[in-house]
């Protein structure tokens, strides 16, 4: 329970020694296309930020294209429609969110959706790390409440500065968040799982390769 | 039977370079609480900080708080790096997890 997804040096080991992370993550743009190594996973976000332009066009191109270079894809959702998208394409891991998404979608009938389809939810909690107010957490939490009935999982992150895992789980528990849903297993199995499709070891789907 | 309605938590807090002064980090510490969840819950949580070895130190609540306080603290602005090593409900245990730990190492 000691995973985290951020976008950090990673050169300082010193510290993440200190902070006891067995694994790191390391996040990138679409033009930055990081060497894989044994012990960091590379994440993709496909947000305005990463893209410039971005739309349900360019998502399907930049998939059709790169989707093998990454380990983890997450959608920050702009619009109902590429959110309809993210939750439905099985090349698409996760959901990136935090309270600059479109929230208003977020609903119980989405978060069953997510669910069906073994998506994740990258939660960002910088926000509370950054400036804490209550009329900009307020939507963020409402959709957190929603979400949490559900049993989708959760991964605790961070985009700046970095917190242990530990940290990120009490902030959790701020906003309703039980422990079991923001456990990483899934993250990993996820990682473990696209590895093993990036080393072509899925040449046909249902097939594995196994030795 | 006696029972204690208030039991006490204490929090080892480990820094990367060097421990601050128990005082101002206590001062910094009480603001975060009160801006996260008020004063009572502050003055209810009996919160206190103690200097603890080199480069640690020692945060004192009641259980009812230790939630918000573990928040609180990485919540926290500070620009050295800090983490929560154990929580415990006496200073005794404490001292076994170190030295546990010192004998892993």
């Amino acid at each position: 329970m000691r995973n985290l997804l951020f976008d950090a040096d990673i050169n300082d080991k010193t510290i993440f020694s200190f902070l006891r992370f067995n694994l790191l993550g390391i996040r990138c743009a679409i033009s930055e296309l990081p060497k894989i190594e044994y012990d960091m996973f590379s994440h993709l976000i496909l947000s305005e930020y990463t893209d410039k332009n971005f739309n349900l066009g360019s998502i399907k191109q930049i998939l059709n294209k790169d989707r093998m270079k990454f380990h983890i894809v997450s959608v920050h959702p702009k619009s109902a429609k590429i959110a309809a998208f993210a939750a439905r394409d099985r090349r698409i891991d996760a959901i990136y969110l935090d309270h600059k998404a479109t929230l208003k979608i977020f609903n119980m009938k989405f978060a069953r959706r997510l669910e069906e389809n073994n998506k994740l939810v990258i939660l960002d909690l910088s926000i509370f790390f950054n400036h804490l107010k209550a009329s900009t957490i307020r939507s963020l939490y409402r959709v957190i409440e929603v979400m949490g009935r559900s049993k989708v999982p959760f991964i605790l992150t961070i985009s700046s500065g970095i917190r242990d895992y530990r940290a990120l789980q009490a902030v959790a528990k701020l906003l309703g968040l039980e422990s079991k849903q923001t456990d990483d297993n899934s993250l990993r199995q996820r990682i473990q799982l696209n590895a093993k499709k990036i080393a072509g070891k899925f040449p046909f789907e249902g097939v594995e390769v196994i030795g | 039977m006696v029972v204690k309605l208030e039991r006490r938590r204490y929090i080892l807090v480990e820094f990367f370079e060097k421990s601050p002064n128990a005082n101002s980090f206590n001062k910094k510490l009480r603001e975060k609480v009160s801006q996260i969840a008020g004063e009572l819950l502050l003055a209810r949580s009996g919160l206190s900080v103690l200097e603890y070895k080199e480069k640690m130190l020692i945060i004192r609540c009641n259980h009812h708080s230790r939630d918000m306080v573990e928040a609180a603290l990485c919540l926290l602005e500070f620009d050295d790096y800090f983490r929560i090593n154990t929580i415990s409900g006496t200073l005794k245990s404490i001292d076994q997890t170190l030295q546990e730990e010192d004998e892993e190492t």
